[in-house]
């Protein structure tokens, strides 16, 4: 992507884009935890929701939420029967991540260095996950 | 004149459609925003448009299939088409065997989406 940064205090509708987009993280933190509750990996619906999420993230300025969710999208994509502590952990690593870009940390240096992204992007084997086209 | 430059984006993530609308709007575009597939065919077939913004994964039609639509509907085939595609997925528009004009993979810079609309529709 691009890099230009946007100003989102620069106009009072793009700052309420923002806004409105930072408060939907608290629906797809309710999906994740649904998603916890689960005893067999939802696969489809992980999949799903790092696909939207990772898809616009970036666009709003969390670059670490879409790194973390193509990485999980990638692993996911590469291995459909994932191993159930795996898959807990990448969502709590998405849990984190939803948290901190709802407290809008946008990049997080923890989240950059958790040894749980490292194993998913090593896992799924993607160029894409951490790079930007 | 620019406003009367009429765009329909055909992408189901309001956030993001929202953010596309907002950025052409300020470089003075009329935007429609069609939440997904269908209506974006219903939308194409009501009005003449200068472009079509295309979202790859939508429910109930995929961009694709709209794609498809467009291109096999002789008084829409010539539309020029921005794809928006997800960064990595494979989903070029070679896949389809389709033409578009141009695609962009997401998430992607809206600075940059004004760019390239500016320069497939004028300003």
């Amino acid at each position: 992507m691009t890099k230009q940064r946007i100003d989102w205090s620069s106009d009072p509708e793009l700052a309420q884009l923002r806004d409105d987009f930072i408060g939907s993280l608290k629906h797809r933190l309710a999906q994740v935890k649904q998603m916890q509750k689960t005893q067999a990996p939802d696969v489809d619906g992980a999949v799903e929701l790092s696909h939207k999420l990772g898809g616009i993230a970036e666009t709003y300025g969390f670059e670490a939420l879409t790194t973390i969710c193509t990485a999980i999208e990638d692993w996911l994509e590469k291995d459909s029967k994932p191993d159930t502590i795996r898959f807990r952990e990448a969502l709590e690593l998405l849990e984190a991540a939803l948290l901190s870009a709802a407290q809008t940390r946008a990049n997080s240096t923890e989240l950059a260095q958790d040894k749980r992204l490292a194993w998913l992007i090593s896992a799924g084997g993607s160029s894409r996950a951490g790079s930007k086209t | 004149l620019s406003n009367t430059i009429d765009i329909l984006v055909a992408e189901d993530e309001e956030h993001i459609a929202k953010l596309i609308a907002f950025k052409l709007n300020k470089e003075g575009y009329r935007v429609t925003i069609a939440k997904n597939g269908q209506e974006a065919i219903e939308l194409l077939a009501k009005q003449s448009w200068k472009l079509l913004i295309l979202d790859v994964m939508m429910p109930v039609m995929d961009g694709f299939a709209v794609l498809k639509t467009v291109r096999w509907t002789p008084a829409l085939a010539e539309l020029p088409v921005l794809l928006l595609t997800a960064k990595g997925k494979g989903e070029s528009p070679d896949m389809a065997g389709l033409r578009v004009e141009q695609y962009l993979k997401k998430p992607f810079d809206p600075a940059h989406l004004a760019q390239v609309v500016k320069s497939m529709v004028g300003s």
